[in-house]
């Protein structure tokens, strides 16, 4: 009897082969491109809601000063003079960033301004969480080709139209990871703080009481639901664990199918329970801005789903 | 998969990832907040219904108290700014100095502005009931007609 005998290759490295292909997908340059535009959007529109952040730490004390990230360079803050060039650096790279523009130079520029004003503007004794992502995103895309579609250099032929390619579905994959990454450092972190005592509902309510006393003393109006969640003791331990449920199994969205189809909703759900419960909103994150890299966006871009979408809306 | 010249284009993703999540999970490692890379520990800490507010307020002709919102507080709009003001000027024994700071932008129907710490059953006061159990004043200074 003749014939070739095939080596089977271990079970363990057909897996190592899958996760390799799934860490190494190719994309259209415009799922990057979409994702550029969101995110540059995003974070270019915080920048104009900024400017009177900009405007109140120049007259901040030194004293006041702690430096974090970037900002440890620092001995002391920086000029009045400095704070002003770096928004206007903000400003000109954004706006390159979102259209698209010398987006060699504006792309990251954009993004190193970014990390620069995010660490600089949580030196002064508060860090906002809020600006971790997003800094972390437009790294990403900043020194990424993110820019090939959708973009004034591609209209002006500084780059050529793409066929798919690893170099802009990697992008993505990395985005995608740091997203899930994030959830799941809360999650443990809760643990690693509180133990399983996080998960009885007693903490959170504590934390949904705090949060609303806070406002109440600054003179400010309570989150909508904070009153009814506190009056309902049985709905508290359903929604810790929830919340935390959320966080820790979040990288199974990676791998896409139902578990994306649940984590998703789930997740911003989780968000606008902390926006009506403690008026905590991690914008980009619940806008879904930090989820986009999960999906082939670029689908937004056919009209004919468009024009599908809308004939179904209007014919009811 | 990748041809020969994709093939070094692939390794150095592969390595640049294996970097990058070192680097995101490094924070849990050191046990470190900062930015960009955290342990992200807002709300993690087991917390009693027992909390202690740094507070700024407003004292009236009568002697009753008001609120004084985050923009007359801080300069800022973000309430988590103008409560990390309060916090941190009590902290470094400022308060005299934040106090006459904020009664410089308060309204001219005060009198006077308190710093204080107050300690509150937050709870009880979304319940409706009394909270506050206790209270500090760290200064007190007069609104300048």
């Amino acid at each position: 009897m003749t014939g070739t005998v095939r080596r089977r290759r271990p079970w363990a490295w057909i897996w190592v082969q899958r996760l390799d292909d799934w860490l190494l997908p190719t994309a259209p340059p415009e799922r990057l491109a979409v994702v550029r535009l969101a995110v540059g959007i995003y974070a270019y529109v915080n920048v104009f809601i900024s400017t009177g952040e900009f405007a109140r730490l120049v007259d901040r004390p030194a004293a006041e000063f702690e430096p974090v990230g970037v900002a440890t360079l620092l001995d002391a803050p920086v000029s009045a003079l400095v704070v002003w060039l770096a928004y206007a650096a903000s400003v000109v790279s954004g706006a390159g960033f979102v259209a698209g523009a010398a987006f060699r130079l504006s792309g990251p520029v954009f993004a190193l301004c970014n990390l620069a004003w995010a660490s600089y503007h949580a030196s002064w004794g508060q860090m906002l969480h809020f600006e971790h992502l997003v800094t972390l995103h437009l790294l990403v895309l900043g020194f990424s080709p993110a820019a090939v579609a959708l973009s004034v250099d591609a209209r002006w032929g500084r780059r050529s139209p793409g066929r798919p390619d690893l170099s802009y579905g990697w992008p993505l994959r990395v985005m995608a990871i740091m997203t899930v990454v994030t959830y799941v450092l809360a999650g443990v972190t809760k643990l690693r703080v509180s133990g399983w005592a996080w998960v009885d509902g007693t903490t959170l309510v504590n934390h949904i009481g705090y949060s609303a006393t806070r406002l109440d003393l600054l003179g400010e109006p309570r989150p909508p639901l904070a009153t009814f969640v506190v009056g309902q003791e049985w709905l508290s331990g359903p929604m810790a664990m929830g919340a935390l449920g959320v966080e820790l199994l979040a990288p199974l969205a990676l791998f896409g199918g139902w578990f994306r189809r649940v984590w998703v909703p789930s997740v911003l759900l989780f968000h606008l329970g902390t926006l009506t419960t403690m008026f905590v909103f991690f914008s980009f994150n619940g806008l879904g801005l930090a989820l986009l890299p999960l999906y082939r966006v670029e689908c937004l871009l056919e009209r004919r789903r468009w024009r599908g979408a809308m004939g179904r809306w209007r014919s009811g | 998969m990748y041809g020969v010249v994709n093939r070094w284009d692939a390794w150095w993703r592969r390595m640049l990832t294996l970097v990058i999540f070192a680097a995101l999970v490094s924070p849990l490692v050191r046990n470190e907040d900062g930015l960009p890379l955290s342990t992200y520990p807002m709300y993690s800490g087991t917390r009693s219904n027992m909390s202690s507010f740094v507070t700024a307020s407003g004292v009236d002709v009568a002697g009753d108290r008001t609120t004084l919102s985050a923009l007359t507080i801080s300069e800022s709009r973000d309430r988590l700014i103008a409560q990390s003001f309060l916090n941190d000027a009590v902290r470094r024994g400022d308060a005299a100095a934040i106090c006459i700071d904020i009664a410089s932008r308060v309204e001219r129907s005060l009198v006077a502005v308190e710093i204080a710490t107050e300690r509150h059953d937050t709870v009880a006061r979304l319940r409706g009931e009394p909270s506050l159990r206790d209270r500090e004043v760290h200064a007190r200074c007069e609104v300048s007609s």
